[in-house]
């Protein structure tokens, strides 16, 4: 990024440069009232001592004219009177009412050529009693501060329009000092501006630069990196922490996903396991065979069977495999009411023979589900008795409760042990994998029931204790209870 | 000096210990290796193993990985270190990784169930060549004993007279006994990779090797039609 395309570079620059346009406003116009008053202060000081010198001139004319020494002309009053002012370093010209020049007063040290000399306008202004000043008025000598004063009362006794000029350069002298000020203020100012801007600038932006280095490193993979500001109100505060809301969301989405994808892994690396260890017996029978054992009848009665009961487990665990695929969404369930009772009966009405299980029914427990998932979840959870509680009698109940009905499976078996508790719905768990196998457990059928019963709003419970038998209990929405 | 006196020396038949929890695998694996005439015990996991080892003390073991209690690599671990006794991994995982634990921990192989019997048979061969070089100088198969060193042939009692080539021909056909070789096989073996002559010469040495071992009914060198010939195990 070039420095210029900084966001605190643009706006520290922006500010400064309205700086400088206030600055220079305000400077120029101060400038301009304050030349204005010193040439109004110098020029009324110049009236003052002409209209002083005019007093002293009728002062001393009229003891003249009281010691009898006669009155002085118009023109000998105005040429003392010029005189007297040019004594005072102030240029004079002297006019009479209709304009015709008088005398001149030139201050020592100056040249006639220096007096300025005023337009015609001025001096018919003048004549027609208005007085006009300061004017700046060029001359050989440099520019003049000039002022003509009318005929008025305070200066009746010698009836004369006066054209008065001092040197521009004493005022100039003072203004210029003024503008160097001026401009050495100003400049300091937008530079201290400059810096101060570029400072809080830096100092305000720096939290943006720490959200680009965090996203940065989001995007680049690192999931735990967070803002890690301060809380602030202002935008760049709720900016951080929306920042740090998206983080979370992103990290908890992408650690969802890793684990499912994690479960997914292992239960193809679960199903791939079982299904090769069948597929290892049947293949190395068949090679054994091959290698010359087909002529041995004791070798062909051994492996035969063997092959038989592991095609056998490989077509259950095929079969299992596709219910819980089923089981976890891929055929849509069509729910309607369904009795209990008409589920647990046909499975009975199958195994009557044994006499082993037994039922007591309430025909007033209706499930709101799937009749075929309902005949899957039975059917598992009587050969998950069966096989863990071999020879031991199942007992089938319903139950009810606020909304929902279930369906209990209680069988007098060994029980299970409790840290095998919390994963017999786990795919593939088996407590005993020895014992499990010889009694032709797929290990999926605790999966496939609990998977039924969560695709339809239900849930499963295990009751268990050593040595006491196990109770599974499936509940299901009840029909006409408001859905879940 | 007859072979007799040699007898002692024919080694007893190499002993096998095959470990898995799976009792349908070790129930195959113990049929066949029994029919190529291995001695064979099985465990059920690595914890029931161990005793077995120091009683039946075992050539070679062959080891699932995933096994209750004590597993595959936990008992590799436990078992490397006897230069004369070979290991051999069967498993189902076959990621790279898996097999490069169970090598570094001291297994000879690995095999990817399911695995190809005759390949299972072939590798224990191999380890046990490598482990125990001696005991392929003197190969036993049924009542047929060769002893390389003296290049004798010894059946039941009686000793056998062999040609080079006969020799060599019988030597090749008793370390593979059980398994199909191929003619190019048996032509390498014998003859070397040099040989290029009438392909019919096979014939003749394996028809004087049956009369020379009284194998008219031809059970003992078994011609396997179209891919050459097998001498049956035991």
């Amino acid at each position: 990024m070039r420095w210029f395309a900084s966001l605190r570079w643009k706006l520290t620059l922006v500010f400064c440069l309205l700086l400088t346009i206030l600055l220079g406003t305000a400077g120029g116009v101060e400038y301009l009232v304050l030349r204005q008053s010193l040439l109004q202060t110098r020029v009324q000081s110049v009236e003052a001592s002409y209209y002083s010198v005019i007093a002293s001139v009728q002062q001393q004319a009229a003891a003249e004219a009281r010691a009898g020494l006669g009155r002085l002309s118009l023109a000998d009053s105005a040429r003392l009177l010029a005189l007297e002012v040019a004594a005072e370093r102030v240029g004079i010209v002297l006019y009479t009412r209709g304009l015709a020049p008088l005398t001149v007063g030139v201050p020592h040290g100056e040249e006639s050529a220096d007096l300025p000399r005023v337009s015609r306008a001025v001096l018919r202004a003048a004549a027609a009693g208005h007085a006009s000043g300061p004017l700046v008025l060029p001359s050989a000598g440099g520019d003049q501060l000039a002022v003509v004063l009318p005929v008025t009362r305070r200066s009746a006794p010698i009836p004369v329009i006066g054209q008065l000029s001092v040197p521009a350069a004493q005022v100039e002298g003072e203004l210029a000092t003024v503008r160097t000020l001026l401009v050495a203020g100003g400049l300091a100012l937008v530079g201290t501006a400059l810096l101060a801007g570029l400072y809080l600038g830096t100092r305000a932006l720096r939290p943006l630069g720490r959200l680009t280095q965090a996203a940065r490193a989001l995007a680049a993979g690192d999931l735990g990196q967070r803002s890690g500001l301060p809380p602030r109100r202002d935008e760049v505060g709720i900016l951080a922490r929306v920042f740090d809301d998206m983080a979370d969301s992103v990290e908890r989405t992408v650690r969802v996903r890793a684990e499912a994808e994690q479960r997914m892994r292992q239960f193809v690396a679960d199903a791939s396991h079982e299904l090769r260890t069948p597929l290892t017996t049947v293949k190395g029978y068949l090679d054994v065979l091959q290698r010359g054992a087909s002529h041995d009848p004791g070798a062909v009665a051994e492996a035969l069977p063997a092959m038989a009961a592991e095609t056998e487990r490989m077509r259950r665990l095929v079969q299992d495999l596709l219910a819980l695929a089923r089981a976890e969404g891929s055929r849509p369930l069509a729910p309607r009411p369904v009795a209990l009772e008409g589920i647990v009966s046909d499975l009975l009405a199958r195994d009557r023979a044994s006499g082993r299980v037994t039922a007591d029914l309430d025909p007033g427990a209706v499930a709101f589900a799937d009749p075929e998932a309902l005949s899957t979840i039975a059917r598992n959870l009587l050969s998950n008795a069966e096989r863990h509680a071999p020879g031991a009698p199942v007992h089938w109940t319903t139950v009810r409760g606020p909304g929902r009905v279930g369906l209990r499976c209680r069988d007098q078996g060994p029980g299970i042990d409790p840290s095998d508790l919390p994963h017999i719905f786990e795919r593939f768990y088996r407590a005993d994998r020895a014992r499990a196998r010889r009694v032709g457990g797929t290990g999926l059928g605790l999966a496939i029931v609990h998977a039924l019963a969560t695709a339809q709003g239900g849930t499963v419970t295990v009751e268990s204790a050593l040595g006491q038998g196990t109770a599974v209990t499936v509940w299901i929405p009840a029909a006409g209870a408001p859905g879940p | 000096m007859g072979l007799a006196a040699v007898r002692p020396d024919v080694p007893s038949p190499p002993r096998i210990l095959v470990v898995d929890d799976e009792a349908a695998i070790t129930d195959f694996i113990t049929l066949g290796l029994t029919r190529e005439g291995f001695l064979v015990r099985t465990a059920a996991d690595g914890q029931a193993a161990l005793p077995l080892v120091d009683e039946f003390q075992p050539d070679v073991v062959v080891l699932d990985v995933m096994m209750p209690r004590l597993d595959g690599y936990g008992l590799t671990r436990q078992l490397a270190g006897d230069p004369r006794r070979g290991l051999i991994i069967l498993s189902a995982r076959d990621e790279a990784q898996d097999r490069i634990r169970g090598l570094d921990l001291g297994a000879d192989d690995y095999l990817v169930k399911p695995f190809d019997f005759t390949e299972l048979v072939a590798r224990i061969r191999a380890v046990l060549r490598r482990r125990q070089p001696e005991r392929g100088l003197i190969l036993a198969c049924g009542d047929l004993v060769l002893d390389r060193r003296r290049r004798e042939v010894l059946r039941g009692d009686q000793p056998v007279v062999l040609s080079t080539r006969e020799f060599d021909l019988l030597a090749h056909l008793m370390e593979h006994a059980g398994e199909v070789c191929a003619r190019e096989q048996l032509l390498d073996a014998v003859w070397g990779y040099s040989f290029y002559g009438d392909a019919n010469n096979l014939e003749v040495y394996v028809r004087y090797l049956r009369l020379k071992l009284d194998d008219r009914e031809r059970r003992r060198i078994q011609t396997v039609r179209g891919v050459g010939y097998r001498l049956a195990p035991g």
